[in-house]
């Protein structure tokens, strides 16, 4: 169900990119003097396209209209039987992982690492980016993965320094230090 | 051709490039087999290490972490179920069968020496088919080029494995990403609300990085960890019949993944399936087909590399990527000041060349180290995952942030990795979206200088008869899965008809 409504969210996400730049292109001019090609074209066209496809993938999602398969899956059907879909049906992980978590556990861990991220670059401008990315990984191994609180540091520790090393010291590059002075 | 290889030889065997072809190698395996880290990832996140490199030693570690990838998934496939690369999905229904009974290392072990024929014999073909291909494509004029192109989309848009409507979707938001930026023949900055960062465009390593490494880590989050089966340094010895039954599928599925890798925009993985398919087909071991049948690893393993290896004929000598990794490495050549294409034989013979011997090099490299090493290799599956992605985040991150050491690459990571972590959640396909943002500025490009030539008429594309049959070649693969499946449902329909028939005769 939750896969469904994100496919009709991301079928109308998409309708509405393809139409925003079908207008953008429309306005920077599909065609200019003698009717060659302007700077609109190709936004225009891939707009249009995509506007297009877009509906029609929301219309069979919600009519439940099987799509026609690409050229390999009907290929596939008469080569291979049962054929996985995705990666993920071979994957033998059962819904309890081998770290005795189940789905929801994982799902929050999830939420957690992208909040995490999100935090750790805003924080970049702040205490510079490889201070904030060492909080990062050591947030994500100790909190989110609740790994040996040692080990962890070591690991954050030795990575960042390992980092630093080739690129700060070796391809010279100029992390952002932040206002606090950290690298 | 000999004077090339020599020179592709003095090239690629300098002690330089010989060492990083094997870091290339060795790296590439075990990305290869660390879950949910691909070639593509890679190449994407290394890719920003190399630009203090020589171009051609850049592009030889690099396609040394492509076909290393190869090996390393088959180790995943095999022991773990959970192939580290799409184009060893297809080895995991016989591999991990074989593993489960204690055959895991029989499994590796023939896998490499099939990845290894494989890939001789592709690079053979490989360096006696570009150079014509190439000097033919160098006659092409923008109509032709334009062509090109669109067969190639079309074709990564059919060959996805998925929905012909959202592998289309994919491709046309890839390039309208493309169009982000000042346009290509017109100077004209489109779509950057004013935003100087986005006046250079949406920059594809970025992009690649958040798609295919954050996306691929949150994805892997959610989707949990399963326990390695162990295999030992003992279990890699195959036995004579072995080898008698894995050579025929072995020569099969190199032609297989040879053929396919060739067209622009399929790649390894549909190469993989296919030769899996037939070898189900011809195979006299058929019924042990999805039970542990050495050819079923044998044949995809060996089409994997085979088609890995002849995608660089579109790639090099048309300028169209086979795949997504290809695409990363087209978009390489363009940050490195190389102009992909056909003119690249002849304006850069060293770097071409060096880099196809290179390949032969890997290739020896990553058979000795994969023979008597993927036990060992396989000991990194035992890595917590806890421990490893937060590295994987941080080193795409940095890497992301030294492409053009701005904050705002570290902010197209972080919402592209979203972004790709949503595909993967609701089956959306990658390789579309990445080809249509490598190839939107060439294939603008070939659009405005095919509208100069025909005075504003587009229909110069259908009265060149390359350009025209390379459209009708592309109109007719996206007619085709309709076509295929109209006449299996004849087929199926008149099979019941006859055994209605013969039952009524019968009773």
């Amino acid at each position: 169900m939750i896969t469904r409504r994100a496919n009709l969210a991301a079928s109308a996400a998409l309708a509405l990119l393809g139409a925003a730049f079908l207008a953008g292109g429309i306005g920077y001019g599909v065609f200019i003097d003698g009717g060659l090609v302007g700077p609109g074209f190709l936004p225009a066209a891939a707009g249009m396209a995509l506007l297009v496809l877009a509906l029609v993938d929301l219309v069979q999602h919600v009519l439940r209209i099987e799509g026609t398969d690409a050229v390999d899956d009907a290929l596939y059907e008469g080569l291979v039987e049962d054929r996985p879909l995705t990666t993920d049906m071979l994957q033998t992980a059962p819904d309890v992982d081998i770290f005795g978590r189940d789905q929801r556990a994982r799902t929050r861990q999830l939420i957690m690492v992208v909040v995490a991220l999100i935090v750790a670059v805003a924080l970049v401008p702040l205490i510079g980016l490889l201070v904030s990315l060492g909080l990062l990984m050591a947030f994500a191994a100790i909190v989110v993965e609740r790994r040996s609180v040692v080990v962890s540091l070591i690991v954050t520790a030795v990575t960042v320094g390992f980092l630093y090393l080739v690129f700060v010291i070796v391809l010279g590059i100029p992390v952002p230090v932040g206002v606090l002075g950290g690298d | 051709m000999i004077d090339n290889l020599i020179l592709g030889f003095q090239t690629a065997a300098t002690p330089e490039n010989l060492l990083w072809c094997f870091l290339g190698v060795f790296l590439g395996t075990v990305i290869g087999l660390l879950p949910g880290l691909g070639s593509t990832t890679g190449v994407a996140v290394l890719l920003p290490l190399t630009f203090a490199f020589e171009p051609v030693t850049a592009l030889i570690l690099l396609a040394g972490i492509y076909y290393g990838a190869q090996y390393g998934g088959t180790i995943t496939s095999v022991l773990i179920a959970t192939p580290g690369e799409a184009a060893s999905v297809v080895t995991t229904i016989d591999g991990y069968q074989m593993a489960r009974k204690g055959r895991g290392g029989a499994a590796l072990a023939i896998a490499a020496i099939g990845s290894f024929i494989a890939a001789i014999l592709s690079l053979a073909l490989l360096m006696t088919l570009a150079p014509p291909l190439a000097q033919l494509a160098v006659r092409f004029g923008p109509a032709e080029n334009l062509a090109i192109m669109i067969l190639g989309l079309v074709i990564v848009i059919t060959f996805q494995g998925g929905k012909l409507v959202r592998g289309a979707m994919m491709a046309m938001v890839g390039l309208l990403l493309a169009a982000v930026g000042v346009s290509t023949g017109f100077g004209e900055a489109r779509f950057t609300f004013g935003d100087t960062n986005l006046l250079s465009g949406i920059p594809f390593v970025e992009v690649t990085i958040g798609l295919f490494a954050l996306g691929e880590v949150l994805h892997q989050i959610r989707v949990g960890a399963a326990a390695p089966i162990k295999t030992s340094f003992r279990e890699m010895m195959i036995s004579g019949k072995d080898v008698r039954r894995s050579l025929p599928a072995i020569l099969r599925g190199s032609g297989v993944g040879f053929v396919l890798g060739i067209l622009p925009g399929a790649g390894s993985t549909l190469a993989s399936f296919m030769a899996y398919g037939i070898e189900r087909r011809v195979s006299r071991n058929k019924e042990n087909f999805g039970r542990g049948a050495i050819e079923g690893v044998a044949s995809p393993e060996s089409a994997n590399n085979a088609a890995a290896n002849a995608n660089f004929i579109p790639t090099l000598s048309l300028g169209i990527p086979g795949g997504a990794t290809t695409a990363v490495l087209l978009g390489a050549f363009t940050i490195y000041g190389l102009q992909p294409g056909p003119l690249l034989f002849e304006t850069q013979p060293a770097l071409v060349w060096g880099l196809l011997v290179s390949f032969f090099i890997g290739n020896v490299v990553l058979l000795l180290l994969n023979l008597p090493l993927a036990p060992v290799f396989a000991q990194m599956l035992r890595v917590p995952y806890g421990y490893l992605y937060p590295v994987i985040l941080l080193t795409s991150i940095i890497g992301a942030y030294a492409v053009s050491n701005n904050t705002f690459s570290i902010w197209i990571v972080l919402v592209f990795g979203i972004i790709g972590w949503i595909m993967k959640e609701i089956d959306l396909p990658m390789a579309p979206l990445v080809l249509g943002l490598v190839l939107g500025p060439l294939l603008e490009k070939a659009l405005v200088q095919t509208s100069a030539a025909g005075a504003g008429n587009l229909g110069i594309l259908f009265t060149s008869p390359i350009s025209a049959t390379m459209l009708a070649l592309g109109a007719a693969l996206v007619i085709a899965p309709v076509v295929i499946r109209r006449a299996r449902a004849r087929v199926a329909a008149r099979r019941a008809a006859e055994r209605q028939a013969s039952s009524f005769i019968d009773s």
